[in-house]
């Protein structure tokens, strides 16, 4: 296959996963949606059911107004329209996190904007760096286990969830070559998402078939911090001021990707160690300032000389971090702005305006 | 009716209780505020964590949110947001949050600010916004801050679930005996939960009594009159308050006094009160003959089911199964029992900005509550301390609406 059919065909997992996973459900599979990056993808993959993340959803229309006020992010109310108006239709059950205050909510208002998908609920500690929120979360998942199992009919214990947790952890190895060798916005972060919008198997085929360097752009390096950011465009609208991603904080790249899942020892406490371990999500409870710290380091090992804070508008989490990190920026003489992205994507002036002027305080550097 | 019995007839439906309240607030916060700078211990806490073991340790406990009431009744919460702002903090947070940071660094507000904290208890059992903002707290004031991480309740309360919340309940007792110096005494412990407990059946008892028609109180009454349930419960002093406060409820019951002069409707209120619009808007429902009798909110601290024998087991259920800790389902059954037991004719929802764990299924639990009860609902747009994102015109418009043409349309007259 040519180079670029092969990134093409892997753009159009990630653009429109849709008609794939329908095909997928009418062959028999089960299509199982997870809401963010603490679900243990190895579970749902280990009971038989392919594990799908739930983005690129249609844009907030009549089903999100009638059940969520305009103040709550677009990336839920897209989300639920897309679970209300049929975007969705594939799949046989959701599992949803708490995360923050608007997903929790949701998980009730799906029931009834989408009569007759199960739903099942993951409670993920607020809390994530003590012995007793590691032993809960293996709880938790024990709890979830049967519930999978049921909608599959399959086990998903013992050699069936090892083998799922090295595939994937093998896909994360694969996402860290990549990103070492340096293949450009565009490709670097379709290859994160593409692994979330479908099965790991499909993934690992897809990354055998593209190359993985040579099409590197931009000149200005910088890191990304933020949370989902699904849409290609924003790093093609990095591209276009000169920005090359040189290290990111994203909750749908990674912070998804990040860390193995030990392959010995219990297998729901080994995925609970790595899930709760990661550097902490701003849902997450960080006493330690981990999360700046992280920041400060990977911004050091990177090279990057500037960050774009790239998160969702009326996002609580992130806006509570934002004053903190960026002040350390300032003081570590490290020029950021900050995009508040709604969904659709759309590029506005503002946006504009404030990539123009770190592209022009970084070409300075230069 | 003449000047003069209007006059009358005013002080006759005043609550006398007030008076004992507000002296009771004035010497806890001059208590408090007194005490920073000495030995004593301060902690700032949120409004749905557990009291009862600082109270227990002697410590001060001191409550950001009634402190952003407070600044919000009295029109001075959104200057102290924009100092939050200022410093890069978002109009979209929480503006209890965002006015309590411009609070912590001006020393801003109708007191002068709250007295520093030695340290901070945070629950996220009303949300998880507390915990930023705490965390916040606690770099500004660079002192210790435990959580207090309670799982969200969804049907019954799972054994794991109880299991980890007295975990942490546990360890809350270790963190006091380690920052205080003093051992746990589970006697002197199991006192103070008693009290509250006490004070907390008092309190539902209170709210009980807007059961008759007319209504002693409203719910307006009842945002102020909770002010001690919230902060000092566990003391006998709250107990003392809100027997008398009962004992008054009553006596206006037997005496036929309602807190307005008329009563035509009865309405049930959903979410935090709109603080810095409490005076327009009690004005405006008094002029419509509507009584709001009851609200989801004053409740929350209506607690029960203390065991003395394991007090700190059942402390910790308590407190994981508050009302924002529980999914829509039990909040629907909630809302349907009050409106079964208070007689109300319709329910007025304040989608509230600063709130999306009380605010988001608002739409939803409207329609299941016309559903149950076959009543109307309103929902009006505003924010609990923020003005700025409040139209008043419109809002007025709607209620006026509301009363006038559907309930006069769906209640007997």
């Amino acid at each position: 296959m040519e180079q670029t059919e092969a990134w093409e065909k892997m753009m159009d997992t990630v653009r429109d996963p849709h008609p794939a996973l329908r095909e997928r459900r009418d062959a028999g599979e089960k299509v199982v949606g997870y809401f963010c990056s603490y679900v243990p993808v190895e579970l749902i993959h280990a009971a038989g059911a392919v594990p799908v993340r739930m983005l690129q959803g249609p844009a907030p229309g009549d089903v999100a107004g009638a059940y969520m006020q305009p103040f709550c992010c677009s990336f839920a109310r897209s989300l639920l329209e897309g679970l209300g108006n049929g975007t969705y239709d594939y799949l046989s059950a959701v599992v949803m996190p708490h995360t923050c205050d608007t997903i929790r909510n949701l998980s009730d208002l799906v029931e009834t904007a989408a009569p007759g998908l199960r739903v099942m609920r993951l409670m993920v500690p607020t809390t994530v760096h003590t012995p007793e929120a590691v032993d809960f979360m293996v709880e938790e998942l024990a709890a979830l286990r049967p519930d999978l199992e049921g909608v599959t009919g399959n086990e998903a214990g013992g050699a069936d969830l090892r083998e799922s947790i090295r595939l994937y952890n093998r896909c994360r190895s694969a996402l860290d070559g990549l990103r070492e060798a340096g293949p450009g916005n565009r490709r670097l972060y379709a290859a994160y998402l593409a692994l979330q919008l479908t099965g790991p198997e499909e993934f690992l085929d897809m990354m055998g078939r593209v190359e993985a360097g040579g099409t590197e752009a931009g000149t200005r390096r910088v890191a990304v911090i933020g949370g989902p950011v699904p849409q290609l465009e924003v790093f093609d609208l990095l591209e276009e001021y000169g920005m090359r991603v040189v290290w990111d904080d994203l909750c749908t790249a990674s912070r998804f990707a990040a860390g193995m899942v030990a392959e010995d020892g219990e297998p729901l406490r080994a995925l609970a160690e790595r899930y709760l371990g990661r550097c902490p999500c701003p849902t997450k409870l960080d006493p330690a300032n981990r999360r700046e710290q992280e920041l400060i380091a990977g911004i050091g090992e990177s090279g990057a000389e500037g960050v774009v804070f790239a998160q969702q508008a009326f996002c609580e989490f992130h806006s509570f971090d934002y004053p903190g990190l960026k002040e350390r920026l300032d003081a570590e003489g490290i020029p950021s702005v900050r995009l508040d992205l709604e969904h659709p994507f759309q590029p506005t002036g503002q946006m504009r305006t404030r990539l123009q002027a770190l592209s022009e305080i970084l070409g300075e550097g230069m | 009716m003449s000047e003069g019995n209007g006059k009358a007839d005013k002080e006759r439906r005043k609550i006398k209780s007030a008076d004992a309240m507000r002296d009771m607030m004035v010497k806890y916060y001059t208590e408090a505020k007194g005490a920073e700078g000495t030995d004593r211990h301060i902690a700032w806490i949120t409004s749905g964590a557990p009291v009862e073991p600082l109270i227990a340790f002697n410590v001060i406990p001191v409550y950001p949110e009634n402190h952003g009431a407070m600044c919000g009744a009295s029109h001075m919460n959104v200057e102290l947001c924009e100092v939050a702002e200022g410093r890069g903090f978002s109009r979209d947070l929480c503006s209890y949050a965002r006015g309590d940071i411009g609070s912590a660094i001006t020393k801003g507000g109708p007191i002068g600010g709250l007295p520093r904290p030695t340290f901070l208890v945070v629950c996220n059992n009303i949300c998880n916004t507390v915990f930023k903002w705490y965390e916040e707290l606690a770099r500004f004031f660079d002192v210790p801050l435990f959580i207090y991480d309670t799982p969200f309740v969804r049907g019954d309360l799972q054994q794991h679930i109880a299991d980890y919340s007295l975990r942490q309940m546990e360890e809350y007792v270790a963190f006091l005996e380690k920052i205080t110096g003093k051992p746990y005494d589970e006697p002197h412990f199991t006192d103070v939960a008693a009290k509250s407990l006490f004070a907390s059946a008092l309190w539902k008892d209170v709210l009980a009594c807007n059961k008759h028609k007319p209504a002693p109180m409203t719910c307006f009454d009842a945002f102020i009159m909770m002010a001690p349930i919230v902060t000092l419960r566990g003391t006998q002093e709250v107990v003392d308050f809100y027997q008398g406060l009962l004992d008054e409820m009553k006596q206006r019951i037997k005496e036929g006094i309602g807190i307005l002069p008329s009563e035509k409707y009865r309405l049930l209120w959903d979410n935090i009160p709109v603080w810095y619009e409490m005076r327009n808007l009690g004005k405006l429902f008094m002029e419509l003959e509507t009584c709001l009798v009851a609200d989801t909110y004053t409740s929350a601290w209506t607690f029960e089911g203390v065991d003395a024998e394991k007090p700190l087991e059942s402390m910790s259920r308590i407190y994981t199964e508050v009302y924002l800790n529980i999914n829509l389902e039990r909040m629907a059954d909630k809302i349907e029992s009050l409106a079964t037991r208070y007689s109300v004719d319709g329910m007025i929802m304040h989608s509230n900005r600063s709130c999306k764990p009380y605010s988001l299924g608002q739409y939803d639990l409207a329609k299941e509550f016309t559903r149950r009860t076959g009543k109307p609902a309103l929902i009006i747009e505003a924010d609990h301390t923020d003005s700025r994102w409040y139209d008043r015109a419109q809002v007025e418009t709607r209620i006026r609406d509301f009363v006038e043409n559907l309930l006069g349309e769906t209640v007997p007259a």
